[in-house]
């Protein structure tokens, strides 16, 4: 993958900033509703591509179809595209966070671009619920089978290799989905 | 620089840390709830440390709840919380203390 693009540290944190001020602004408005949002796992400073938008958009059809299979009645969806990254909102209308954490998860195990999704679904309290609260188990490193979070930080891997990972992910996608 | 109201940066989200100052008792007073404490505790300690020495900050109670966040990013949150506790951050970034 070319490094073009490339984002601040600043414009990152910005981003998801705004992240939970719009999901503060959808849990007031949908008292009993849940809110998820998906987003894209993409390490480093390249946000956006049109490979990970044609990914993100893969996602957000699949989680849409979860939702509809479900009979998880969207009340508002909010669209965000900017150089921080890709991100959808949505109210759906079940006051379950934590059933519906486990739908995503199951997403997030199962598609083939499941590992680049970012699935999160708050509570009533506008907490995010975590993969352990709702059955699941943490997710593991890109690259190795650590812990994403410690491996993460402990910067093992290079942004390069990270990024030809998520390269070799979308790549394979896209070649059994249109053979 | 002086603490002078309490103030808070940062998110709850993966990858990030949610930062909290408020004016301390003559100390730092520093706290951390993090998922990796046992890896990483002290890096974090150290990056928050540098931080408050750099913005010249001796006397300030300060909380981290960590998400797995990179120590840029720990740096950009410590630095937004005590800009907003402050009315002379802005000065002191443009004194050359901004990494």
């Amino acid at each position: 993958m070319v490094l073009t693009n490339n984002v601040t540290v600043e414009d990152i944190l910005e981003f998801r900033d705004k992240k939970v001020r719009l999901q503060e602004e959808l849990r007031q408005k949908y008292k009993g509703c849940t809110i998820v949002a998906l987003a894209m796992n993409i390490p480093g400073p390249q946000k956006t591509s049109p490979d990970i938008y044609l990914a993100f958009t893969e996602g957000s059809t699949a989680l849409e179809s979860l939702f509809s299979k479900e009979t998880l009645p969207i009340k508002e969806k909010i669209a965000v595209s900017e150089k921080g990254g890709y991100l959808n909102l949505y109210a759906v209308d079940r006051q379950d966070p934590i059933w519906v954490k486990g739908l995503t998860i199951q997403l997030e195990e199962t598609h083939p671009l499941g590992r680049l999704y970012d699935i999160d679904v708050y509570g009533e309290d506008g907490k995010s619920i975590s993969r352990t609260m709702a059955g699941g188990t943490s997710r593991t490193c890109l690259i190795c089978d650590k812990d994403a979070k410690v491996c993460g930080r402990s910067r093992s891997h290079s942004v390069l290799e990270l990024s030809n990972r998520i390269g070799d992910i979308i790549n394979s996608w896209k070649n059994s989905s249109h053979s | 620089m002086e603490i002078i109201k309490p103030a808070m940066a940062g998110t709850l989200e993966s990858s990030d840390c949610q930062v909290t100052v408020e004016p301390g008792d003559g100390k730092i007073d520093f706290a951390l709830e993090s998922a990796v404490i046992n890896q990483y505790g002290n890096q974090i300690k150290k990056v928050v440390m540098e931080t408050l020495t750099k913005l010249e900050v001796d006397d300030v109670k300060i909380t981290v709840i960590d998400k797995g966040a990179l120590d840029c990013t720990i740096r950009a949150r410590v630095e937004g919380a005590l800009s907003r506790s402050t009315d002379s951050f802005k000065n002191i970034l443009w004194g050359g203390v901004n990494s």
